[in-house]
């Protein structure tokens, strides 16, 4: 091991992290290099002066019995409240694309509706009233809509999924 | 109570559990933290978010490094949060040697009359970067693979981070505060 080598270990040969080889090479160097040695030794110091002197800036404080309660009460309250918002949470993450995925059937359904009576029902629809040149088509059309109810039992908010069906039929006037 | 049976406890929401965790550790979390953010209000509420943080995430703790471990490594990253929100610099490696740290007035508990007192003044003069790997190596006593894996950087730039943390702290300090002993000089390691 030369001193560019032992110089980059440095840290590891202090922490004892070297393997058995690495660390006896080192060890030989250091023997035969005054300049190392001096180095390891400086390394050493600065060790020793930061760690009492970070150990002296900090020493004194601590947490009093008081403060200890309070901390230990403050953080099983936030805990508690955070076990509420779990519930909460998965039904609003859930609400937008349940929303999203209803609104996208009912213009699926009511495009479907549209081209299958105006492509296979000509015939059935040209024999519907056809007042000013236009054919009646009657949309029968039904969806659901999800909603969510929340109550709080306690420290527990329960929640409910209902889905409320909604019919709603219309004429629709197509051009000839 | 031993680590094991503590944290299946914690599990439990236990409040004995909490009150222990908190008499366990809590003390040398807020001195470490003390020294990260450099300010002892702040970082008692750092250290109570530690534990909130601890508890909420406590089913994934595997026993793999010390409790202690663990909740210093939450610490660390709702300080670097903290930080983040006072809309301090992030300091890479190479900026951080280039960059001269903004002298910060803050209140704090630290006793700023005694030569460890100079020592954390300086410390909190130096980047995020820097003061958390000289914390980590002289406070926390990590070992250099220790610290690579903690941060997230190879041994490399924790080492080169050190280098540079320590000239910085040397410039920082008092001419008559010598880090490296009466036979020392203000020369880096």
């Amino acid at each position: 091991m030369n001193c560019e080598h032992l110089r980059e270990n440095l840290y590891e040969y202090l922490d004892d992290s070297l393997s058995r080889s690495e660390k006896a090479a080192a060890e030989r160097h250091l023997s035969g290099c005054p300049v190392c040695r001096e180095a390891m030794r400086r390394e050493s110091q600065l060790a020793r002066s930061l760690s009492s002197r970070l150990e002296q800036a900090v020493g004194t404080i601590a947490l009093d019995s008081v403060a200890r309660r309070g901390m230990a009460t403050a953080v099983e309250r936030k805990i508690a409240g955070s076990g509420e918002r779990p519930v909460v949470l998965f039904w609003s993450r859930l609400a937008w694309p349940f929303a999203t995925a209803a609104v996208i059937l009912m213009v699926a359904i009511w495009m479907g509706l549209h081209l299958v009576v105006g492509q296979n029902s000509h015939s059935e629809m040209a024999r519907l009233p056809a007042p000013g040149g236009h054919r009646e088509v009657l949309i029968h059309l039904s969806y659901s809509v999800p909603g969510y109810t929340f109550r709080k039992e306690g420290n527990l908010v329960i929640d409910a999924l209902t889905c409320d069906t909604l019919v709603a039929d219309g004429a629709l006037l197509m051009k000839n | 109570m031993d680590e094991v049976k503590l944290v299946a406890a914690l599990k439990g929401r236990d409040s004995a559990a909490i009150e222990a965790l908190i008499e366990t550790h809590g003390n040398r979390l807020l001195r470490s933290a003390t020294l990260l953010c450099g300010d002892e209000t702040n970082a008692q509420d750092l250290v109570q978010d530690t534990f909130v943080e601890a508890l909420r995430s406590v089913h994934r703790f595997r026993g793999q490094a010390s409790l202690y471990t663990w909740l210093h490594s939450i610490l660390r990253n709702l300080t670097r949060h903290y930080h983040r929100d006072r809309k301090r610099l992030v300091y890479d490696n190479e900026l951080a040697a280039q960059e001269i740290p903004v002298l910060v007035e803050r209140p704090s508990a630290l006793d700023f009359g005694s030569a460890a007192a100079e020592l954390a003044r300086a410390l909190q003069q130096l980047s995020d970067a820097h003061r958390e790997v000289l914390v980590l190596r002289y406070y926390e006593h990590m070992k250099i693979h220790e610290l690579a894996r903690q941060l997230g950087v190879s041994k490399g730039t924790v080492k080169s981070r050190l280098h540079y943390a320590i000239r910085e702290m040397q410039r920082l300090l008092p001419a008559d505060m010598n880090l490296f002993g009466v036979e020392g000089t203000k020369e880096t390691v």
